[in-house]
């Protein structure tokens, strides 16, 4: 514990020099910046600059990308709170309570909450980080590749069961995320699937380009063209703190959130995209009144919120402690310090203290930063709403365009968002889901190779998921969570068949189903 | 390819038989147009952002959705479309330094 403490001292000592303190502090504002520019995600983010800490020493260009990362979690939350366009994907969930917040002119105080829960979530989960680094990494060295199938599996149904219409439709959703995430090269044997001839997309379907296309340009198709546009909510700077009433409620979800957020951190996959999608989903379970949910519940934002800030930190353990990144952003801060000479790994503590420790001690400033930065800045974030809608959304459409187009440099990214801005808008007219496509997305690749690993380590045995008591229990709360929301289905069994009845067609009646 | 088939041939049955059922017939789409020239716009835009460079597709995108599809007085168009174009270019060109296609002409 004293050793702990004389480290952090050793930590801030490097933190609080003022060269580093600066990065820090200009990697939140652009952090902040790139959350909110839609399309241009902390992934996009970190990567555009990567080139620009070459210049750097290893410390400081490590904590102005950790800077960034974690800015840009804070600014994702504004733009899906104010548009109801998720500056990066882990805001997602923010955006159906956030949206609905500031459709009852509750925006100010959304974000407030949003930055008061990313605060707390963010500081204690490096506390986490720091105390809890060592053993949750031996846990999570317990994980084969079966362990991460059932894992991945068990978050997509989760993700189905909470989502607040049929599970079918979610599943659907959730399926055709998955597909779509099979386009490319199979990472097994390097075969080129599903590609009609389109070289490009051999690295497979970006996940920025669909998230875009779904949540920013099918918004704007859907909001457009209506015959009264909505009035633009102009919050007044009263209402920028949060009523008592709505702190009382946020409490515990953000408790909530940070530890469960942290934990799934740890855990490799997209864990701050999961994080927000499962926090959100326990709110809402455990809320009394679960209806209220999407239409301004501020559980619905505190929880998201700070489960995907917790899950930062969370993320950062495996990569630190163990050098296997647990996602995308932090496979790209691998990279950036391997172009340092670091190689992170059990000898980066022992080795580097002053890096190690002083990275820990720059997230604590850096939650600060934000702090101190978003607070007051939210009125200036409001002032977006001021713009007039037909002024505002041909420039979010060129944001989204340009955002989408700088990740890769690539056309096919923004023919992909065009594509699915037009099926966003169709499947929301439907009323479907459009959040698991972005997931099912996302995890397809994760999915696959683990599944595939593990067939490969028991030659073709399927029993290797069911033999492995972690992969076998995560498994089984799967399966419970699909027998759970099957059970309205057979309650309603008889209702559903007279409702059946009534169809013209009655061998199409699921069509008509409520 | 059977298992296509029948997929193929019950995703026919609901397309066609389904658009029949109360909550499709209840949808109402005042927005078509709109989102349609969007699209539209959205299309221009991947065709023309290598041909034309980047400050001219914008340039132009904009031009096509606050003239044609808002209405906005000629003044607003020019300034927003000149401000956003020139802004983001250099946002992200100069100062971000995202290779941004500049096309055939330069621009």
């Amino acid at each position: 514990m004293t050793e702990t403490f004389q480290n952090l001292y050793l930590g801030f000592s490097v933190a609080l020099s003022p060269l580093v303190l600066l990065y820090a502090f200009v990697g939140c504002v652009i952090g902040t910046l790139v959350g909110i520019l839609p399309g241009v995600g902390p992934l996009a983010g970190i990567s555009l600059l990567l080139p620009a800490t070459f210049g750097l020493n290893a410390t400081t260009a490590i904590v102005l990308l950790a800077g960034i990362y974690y800015g840009a979690m804070y600014g994702g939350s504004t733009t899906s709170i104010l548009m109801r366009i998720p500056g990066e994907a882990a805001s997602v969930m923010t955006c159906i309570d956030g949206y609905a917040m500031t459709r009852k002119g509750r925006a100010g105080a959304a974000l407030a909450v949003a930055a008061v829960g990313s605060y707390i979530a963010g500081t204690f989960s490096v506390i986490g980080l720091m105390l809890l680094a060592p053993p949750l990494a031996t846990f999570a060295l317990r994980f084969g590749p079966p362990e991460y199938f059932a894992l991945l599996l068990l978050g997509l149904l989760v993700l189905a069961y909470m989502s607040g219409g049929s599970m079918v439709k979610s599943l659907a959703m959730a399926a055709l995320g998955l597909l779509l995430g099979m386009i490319g090269i199979d990472p097994m044997t390097g075969f080129f699937r599903f590609h009609y001839g389109v070289v490009e997309l051999g690295d497979g379907i970006g996940v920025v380009p669909v998230a875009v296309g779904l949540f920013g340009l099918s918004e704007i198709l859907l909001t457009a063209g209506q015959a009264s546009p909505p009035a633009v909510i102009k919050p007044r700077l009263r209402e920028l703190l949060p009523s008592r009433q709505e702190w009382r409620a946020s409490v515990w979800p953000i408790g909530r959130g940070t530890i469960l957020g942290f934990l799934i951190g740890i855990i490799p996959g997209s864990a701050h995209i999961i994080s927000s999608f499962v926090s959100y989903a326990v709110e809402r379970r455990l809320s009394k009144h679960p209806e209220r949910f999407g239409h301004g519940a501020v559980e619905g934002v505190a929880g998201p919120e700070s489960a995907n800030n917790s899950a930062t930190s969370g993320a950062f353990v495996p990569m630190l402690a163990l050098g296997v990144p647990s996602g995308p952003i932090p496979a790209v801060m691998l990279a950036a310090m391997m172009v340092h000479g670091i190689t992170p790994g059990p000898l980066l503590i022992r080795d580097q203290p002053a890096l190690f420790w002083g990275f820990i001690a720059s997230m604590y400033v850096g939650n600060v930063v934000l702090l101190v930065l978003n607070l007051p800045l939210v009125g200036l974030f409001v002032n977006l709403l001021r713009i007039p809608y037909p002024l505002l959304y041909p420039a979010i459409l060129v944001f989204s365009i340009v955002g989408v187009y700088a990740v890769n440099g690539s056309l096919v990214d923004v023919w992909i968002m065009a594509a699915m801005g037009a099926l966003g808008y169709l499947l929301r007219k439907f009323d479907f889901e459009t959040a698991p496509i972005v997931l099912g997305v996302v995890l397809a690749p994760m999915l696959e190779m683990s599944f595939r690993q593990s067939l490969a380590l028991s030659s073709g045995q399927y029993g290797i998921f069911v033999n492995r008591p972690i992969a076998a229990t995560m498994l089984g709360v799967g399966l419970a969570l699909l027998l759970l929301s099957l059970r309205p289905v057979f309650a309603r069994g008889a209702d559903w068949r007279r409702y059946l009845g009534l169809q013209q067609k009655p061998d199409l009646g699921q069509e008509g189903k409520p | 390819m059977l298992l296509a088939g029948v997929l193929a041939a019950t995703a026919i049955l609901v397309a066609l038989a389904g658009g029949e059922s109360l909550p499709l017939q209840s949808l109402e789409w005042p927005e078509k147009w709109h989102a349609l020239a969007i699209l539209v716009g959205c299309i221009f835009a991947a065709l023309a952002l290598e041909r034309l460079g980047y400050r001219l597709t914008v340039a132009m995108l904009l031009a096509f959705v606050l003239w044609f599809i808002e209405r906005k007085p000629p003044a607003v168009v020019a300034l927003v479309t000149a401000g956003l174009s020139l802004g983001t270019f250099y946002l992200f060109s100069s100062l971000l330094k995202v290779p941004l296609p500049l096309g055939a002409l330069g621009f």
